[in-house]
């Protein structure tokens, strides 16, 4: 699994915004606001790679349960797969 | 090939074109200063905006139109005079722009909103106080002292603009409801449509550049604007942006 498309991820003031570039930026609507975690996950699917190995990455750098931060990778993913935006 | 020179938010470009038309799309804003850069237009520019127009149809479901490569032209010469301008902190945003008391105000939707019929709105209730600076795609100057409107030959259908450098007081979201209310926006609350409606650029380091200017609108004051199409609504917005 891996993002379909690029994105350039900025601090804009205080919030993560992730918003997609490149000629088929256009069949993205908008930006994707994000915190931290979720910007290390979608930095993580430029990769084809899978949620378990993405949990492995970030127990690395986060101290926190592997049930939690698996939880929250898993709700991202299925929001990129209902947006189209992983394949 | 067509050769002339113009200046846009006070930088002036050099401009290589096919079409004799593009000069005189750009009428008013030829000068004869000596310019920062150039752009040069090529067939496979203008095929680019055609191959660009008829995919954001299908995209949105509207009919493709067959435009003119003259038209198509116009497009590819502000796409490229736009990232350009990026290196002088100047972004081109979709929006519509009069001026009053000497400050702008920029109102800024999808297409087929409103912005138009609600500048017009303002000229009926406020008369030649009111000018229209821009009706559809200014550019907006980003400095220490304040973030500045500069009027562009691209101003829309109406055709409706003045060459001037204005203030900008306040950017208004506008979206159409039954009754007219306004409210204050935060920055946070703002940015998706402020990044929906400035022109983002393919390329990753203009892009983020253009991320890094839209950062600066935090210091103009944000609002969204609930309105019909009565006079009321200009009166609404006007009071509530002061």
């Amino acid at each position: 699994m891996k993002l379909k498309y690029e994105f350039v991820t900025l601090d804009m003031n205080g919030q993560i915004a992730a918003v997609p570039v490149g000629d088929t930026a256009d069949e993205v609507h908008g930006m994707i606001r994000m915190n931290k975690t979720a910007a290390l996950i979608l930095s993580l699917l430029k990769e084809d790679t899978t949620e378990e190995q993405i949990v492995d990455t970030l127990i690395e750098r986060f101290d926190e349960e592997r049930e939690i931060l698996f939880s929250e990778v898993h709700k991202l993913i299925v929001y990129l797969q209902n947006e189209g935006l992983v394949c | 090939m067509v050769h002339f020179t113009i200046t846009l938010a006070g930088i002036s470009a050099d401009i290589h074109a096919l079409y004799s038309s593009t000069k005189i799309f750009c009428q008013d804003y030829l000068s004869n200063n000596i310019p920062l850069f150039s752009v040069t237009i090529t067939q496979q520019d203008i095929d680019y905006e055609r191959d660009k127009s008829e995919k954001n149809s299908c995209l949105t479901g509207t009919p493709i139109h067959h435009y003119k490569d003259s038209y198509l032209e116009t497009l590819a010469v502000y796409r490229k005079l736009a990232k350009k301008l990026l290196h002088y902190n100047i972004i081109l945003f979709h929006g519509a722009v009069l001026t009053m008391d000497g400050m702008a105000y920029l109102f800024t939707a999808p297409s087929g909103t409103g912005k138009t019929t609600h500048v017009h709105l303002w000229k009926r209730v406020f008369g030649d106080s009111v000018s229209i600076l821009n009706g559809d795609k200014p550019l907006l100057k980003i400095t220490q002292d304040g973030v500045f409107v500069c009027g562009t030959p691209w101003q829309g259908k109406e055709n409706e603009g003045e060459n001037r450098i204005v203030t900008l007081k306040a950017i208004c979201i506008l979206e159409r409801s039954e009754t007219n209310w306004m409210e204050s926006l935060t920055f946070d609350q703002a940015l998706p449509v402020l990044l929906q409606q400035t022109y983002r650029p393919t390329e990753t380091q203009a892009l983020i550049k253009t991320m890094k200017l839209i950062k600066d609108l935090d210091q103009v004051n944000l609002y969204r604007l609930g309105c019909n199409m009565n006079p009321e609504a200009a009166e609404v917005a006007y009071v509530g942006m002061q």
